[in-house]
């Protein structure tokens, strides 16, 4: 922490606060013992009063006996005297739950001006432990000896996925430690550590993170656990936040939770809804609210709607977000505020009623039945006097409707502008411009809010409210990392969708695999196994059998490719990097442009790489380029709006984002395919036809060409070396203008492909003829490679412009012919051995 | 450490514990008259059953203008008479809730004497 944010001047406004009266009952009387005994004689008292109510009742008939009304004397007496404790109990927790309200304690005056902070109960218990309200210095390592009693910190840990042991284990290494601090920098370390939470109040979540800052070996305690400090201020907020709502639910007959009660006698007033209800649902008020801080998600949508609909006419809203965006959590959040008493008046007591306009149209199957029938929904509506009418999926309706021959806008249209109804409708972004933008009747009636997918921090806050749910119907932990991971990974990895919908995806998926593998605790492993499971990209830190082939992969490559050293390397380099994390930037993995006359093994790297690495050649995705030239070539990739016929690449990369992409014969790209690849080397994705991002973040771009073949020729024929090659062949290209610099710029790395000398050719026709005997020895044949048959091949197979090319085509045109005759003849059989005689190698 | 306690207890019993008593009395009627609707049901006390009124239309047609006129007279007796038996139902609530709340406020007024007293009486029935 830095030196100058705990300079901060403070002054005490409570020295000693009445908050310290509960924390005093607490030290004498704890919680769990207050609450067994306020039960038990409960209970106990309840039991005796029934018994003498029993025993009174009975009294006629045996009243008479002395045994029978001592009976009665002593079951009254005892209650009596056990209704005294009970009463005792009661009162100690009302006075307990009435004096452990937060109360307003310092006021620090900060370079934007002073501010007053409160202190809650969990933090006034702290200051007591630390004796702080008397002393001047306090020792802040009692904190530590406190903490296997600290059920607010326990919590901390559990969220972090911490293990108690742990925890016990590094409080026995600070039994007899001590840490004195100043009070004054206890304070301002407090006030600065709420500060940074966006928050007015201290609370146990401060100390928590006081011991970070103030404790290096707390601090290297949770670097061991990879624990950060933002973590350790999320995991203590959540706590501290899920603690507070418990808190305050016991206080239940404060306004705030007595006024959450829905009331009945108002639907009296308002109309019946007859058949509106047919097709519609009332929107309820969602839980969303109690974790997530004020504001922190869709704030401003929220304060934009229910200022519009609080208007006196032309209250209506149209709410554009793309699914998952969180429309209906919206909504919820009306129908809570409204629930609540905290929406403009001009709410109160409205129902927040959702008609799905498509059932509608199903309803209705001819134009006048369809017109009748949306005329009567919305007289009910607007005579029902308490209706704020949702119509989901309005651009579908509207477009259904015309199809039917029905205007919809102009039905809607005396309903819109008068005052008696409130409309939202929702749409989603694309169908908002291509149905609804142009209509200028729906641009003059509805305003619109449209919904900002929440960042990050904001998510995380929503996935703490989802995740309290998932807690209860799945019976598991969620800890703090699995919902951070959960956020960021869905926010990386996934496309469709948006946040915080997709995150939320992310979560329940890691809940099903812990579950599936009977885990309680749900981790950020089981986040990250839920998106590989469901984008197929590796998101795990690589380790084990992975990190030994990626160490390797060189060497497995040149298995496969003769030579080409700077290619390889370039290849696996750009592997390693994405896959240790160090790959952060929004790019592909890698993009590669492969330079060199035909032959020299520029698809064979790429194919090797797909075998080695991804698993299979299958995991390549080749685009011969010349496919993709003129006009069209664009939209044979990203596919067409017009006929939405969908495009190659587009496609490719939905079903198999980590993946290979080869683009064979690059130079005879169109310009637009060179200016769409501007896009995607650069930024890392593209815009399909409809709109939809693409990514290629997770891909490894080949590009092949065989441009600048002549000069490469010229240049080997010249004796230059490997280096002098690449550059000046670039600079050629460059020159010639068969790629311009921008793209040429964009790509990673730029490989030129030597051509292949003699020795290189041999070992080529070396791996053709393993690769020959490999095929041979599946029949149970045997193939005996000599040198003499290798130089034969080299011979036939020789051509300095063509490569390694012909010499493949030679082995099938001469080697396996002879074989597939000795077959036929009979000479040659299952469980033999072949090897060529000098005579067959000569004739060959 | 226990002394104090008392000592507080003590203090905020007759202060600001009274206060929050009253606070959590007044709450729970503010409850109730929210739960019943009650400011509505009388501002809307005449208004006809959930909106079920005819317009009298265009036109004049003394015998249809009698007879809307009828069944909107029919409609506000509804009204008036749901919203009666729902007021009334919200007084009676009100009432319980504030003899209740007395009796109690009276207990916990007495609490400090009327815990050892109960005790003392407990042993006084067993004992005579």
């Amino acid at each position: 922490m830095e030196q100058k944010q705990t300079q901060t001047p403070i002054t005490l406004v409570a020295a000693s606060a009445g908050i310290l009266r509960a924390v005093r009952l607490e030290a004498l009387m704890p919680r769990p013992l207050r609450h067994s005994m306020l039960a038990s004689f409960f209970f106990l008292t309840l039991f005796l009063f029934l018994s003498w109510l029993l025993s009174l009742l009975a009294g006629g008939l045996f009243f008479g006996a002395d045994g029978a009304r001592f009976f009665h004397a002593l079951l009254g007496g005892v209650t009596l005297i056990m209704s005294a404790p009970l009463w005792f109990f009661v009162i100690a927790e009302f006075y307990f739950l009435t004096t452990s309200r937060s109360v307003q304690f310092l006021e620090a005056f900060l370079p934007d001006g002073s501010r007053f902070f409160s202190l809650n109960y969990g933090a006034a218990r702290r200051l007591w432990r630390l004796d702080a309200f008397r002393k001047m210095e306090v020792d802040v390592a009692l904190l530590y000896r406190t903490l296997p009693d600290d059920s607010f910190m326990q919590q901390v840990f559990l969220r972090l996925g911490i293990a108690f042991t742990d925890v016990k284990e590094f409080i026995a290494l600070k039994e007899k430690k001590e840490l004195y601090l100043t009070r004054d920098l206890l304070f301002q370390t407090l006030v600065y550590e709420a500060g940074e939470a966006k928050s007015d109040m201290i609370t146990a979540r401060e100390f928590a993170m006081l011991l970070f800052d103030m404790d290096k070996d707390f601090e290297e305690f949770l670097f061991r656990h990879e624990i950060r400090k933002q973590d350790l201020r999320g995991a203590a907020h959540w706590v501290s936040t899920l603690v507070q709502v418990k808190q305050s639910q016991l206080r239940w007959w404060e306004r705030a939770i007595l006024g959450r009660m829905p009331t009945f006698g108002a639907s009296l007033v308002f109309g019946y809804t007859y058949t509106l209800d047919k097709f519609a649902r009332d929107i309820n008020a969602g839980s969303q609210g109690a974790i997530i801080p004020e504001g922190a998600v869709h704030g401003k949508e929220l304060q934009e709607m229910t200022d519009i609909l609080a208007r006196s006419d032309q209250a209506n809203v149209i709410l554009v977000g793309d699914p998952g965006s969180g429309k209906t959590a919206i909504l919820e959040q009306i129908a809570r505020l409204i629930l609540e008493g905290s929406a403009p008046r001009a709410l109160w007591q409205k129902r927040l009623i959702a008609m799905d306009s498509v059932a509608l149209i199903a309803a209705a199957k001819q134009k006048g039945e369809l017109e009748e029938l949306l005329v009567k929904v919305m007289n009910e509506a607007a005579t029902a006097g308490n209706a704020v009418l949702v119509l989901e999926r309005f651009p579908e309706f509207i477009e259904s409707a015309g199809h039917i021959g029905v205007n919809a806008i102009s039905i809607l249209e005396p309903y819109l502008e008068g005052t008696e109804l409130q409309v939202v409708a929702l749409s989603d972004k694309d169908l908002y411009h291509r149905v609804l933008e142009p209509n200028s009747t729906v641009t003059k009636l509805f305003e619109r809010v449209e919904i900002a997918e929440p960042d990050i921090s904001g998510t995380v806050f929503v996935l703490e409210e989802i995740a309290y749910d998932l807690e209860k119907t799945h019976a598991v932990f969620i800890t703090y990392p699995a919902l951070v991971s959960a956020a960021n990974l869905a926010d990386r990895y996934i496309t469709d969708g948006a946040m915080p919908e997709k995150a939320i995806d992310v979560l329940e998926r890691a809940v099903t695999e812990a579950v599936n593998a009977g885990d309680r605790f749900v981790t950020k492993q089981h986040a990250e196994r839920a998106v590989e499971e469901r984008t197929h990209i590796p998101v795990e830190k690589a380790s084990g059998e992975e990190a030994k082939k990626l160490l390797n992969i060189e060497e497995a490559l040149h298995q496969r490719v003769i030579g080409q050293h700077a290619a390889i390397t370039a290849v696996a380099n750009a592997l390693r990097r994405a896959r240790t994390g160090l790959h952060a930037g929004k790019r592909p993995i890698g993009s590669f442009l492969f330079l060199g006359p035909t032959g020299v093994g520029k698809t064979e790297t790429a194919k090797a790489l797909a075998q080695i690495y991804f698993g299979a050649e299958d995991a390549m995705m080749r685009f011969d380029m010349s496919e993709f030239q003129g006009p069209e070539g664009v939209n044979k990739l990203i596919g067409s709006f017009e006929t939405s016929t969908p495009g190659a690449l587009a496609n490719a990369l939905r079903s198999k984002p980590f993946s290979l992409l080869l683009f064979d014969e690059f130079e005879k790209s169109s310009q637009d395919v060179v200016n769409l690849f501007l896009q995607i080397l650069e930024e890392g994705f593209f815009s399909d036809a409809r709109g939809k991002r693409v990514s290629v973040r997770d891909a490894i771009i080949i590009a092949t060409s065989n441009a600048g073949s002549n000069l490469i020729w010229d240049m080997v024929q010249q004796g230059k070396d490997v280096v002098a090659l690449q550059k000046e062949v670039i600079d050629a290209i460059r020159q010639q203008g068969m790629f311009t610099p921008e793209i040429l710029n964009r790509f990673d790395a730029i490989v030129v492909f030597e051509p292949l000398d003699k020795e290189k050719l041999r070992e080529v026709a070396k791996l053709l003829l393993e690769e020959l005997a490999r095929n041979l020895k599946k029949q149970e044949i045997e193939l005996v490679i000599t040198e003499e048959l290798i130089a034969k091949v080299v011979e036939m197979g020789y051509d300095p412009v063509m490569g390694a090319r012909p010499m493949r085509r030679a082995i099938a045109d001469r080697v396996e012919q002879i074989i597939a005759r000795k077959l036929l003849e009979g000479t040659l059989q299952r469980g033999g051995t072949l090897q060529f005689t000098s005579e067959e190698i000569s004739k060959l | 450490m226990p002394v104090i306690v008392f000592y507080e207890y003590v203090t905020w019993q007759y202060g600001q514990g009274v206060r929050e008593f009253i606070v959590a009395w007044q709450n729970i009627h503010w409850f109730l008259w929210r739960v019943f609707s009650i400011s509505l049901l009388l501002r809307t006390f005449f208004r006809p059953f959930r909106r079920t009124s005819e317009s009298y239309g265009r036109g004049f047609d003394p015998a249809a203008m009698a007879q809307i006129f009828l069944v909107n007279v029919v409609t506000r007796l509804v009204g008036v008479m749901v919203r009666s038996v729902l007021l009334v139902s919200a007084l009676l609530f009100q009432a319980v809730v504030f003899v209740a709340g007395g009796i109690l406020f009276l207990w916990f007024l007495l609490a400090p004497v009327a815990i050892p007293l109960s005790i003392l009486a407990g042993i006084l029935i067993i004992l005579v």
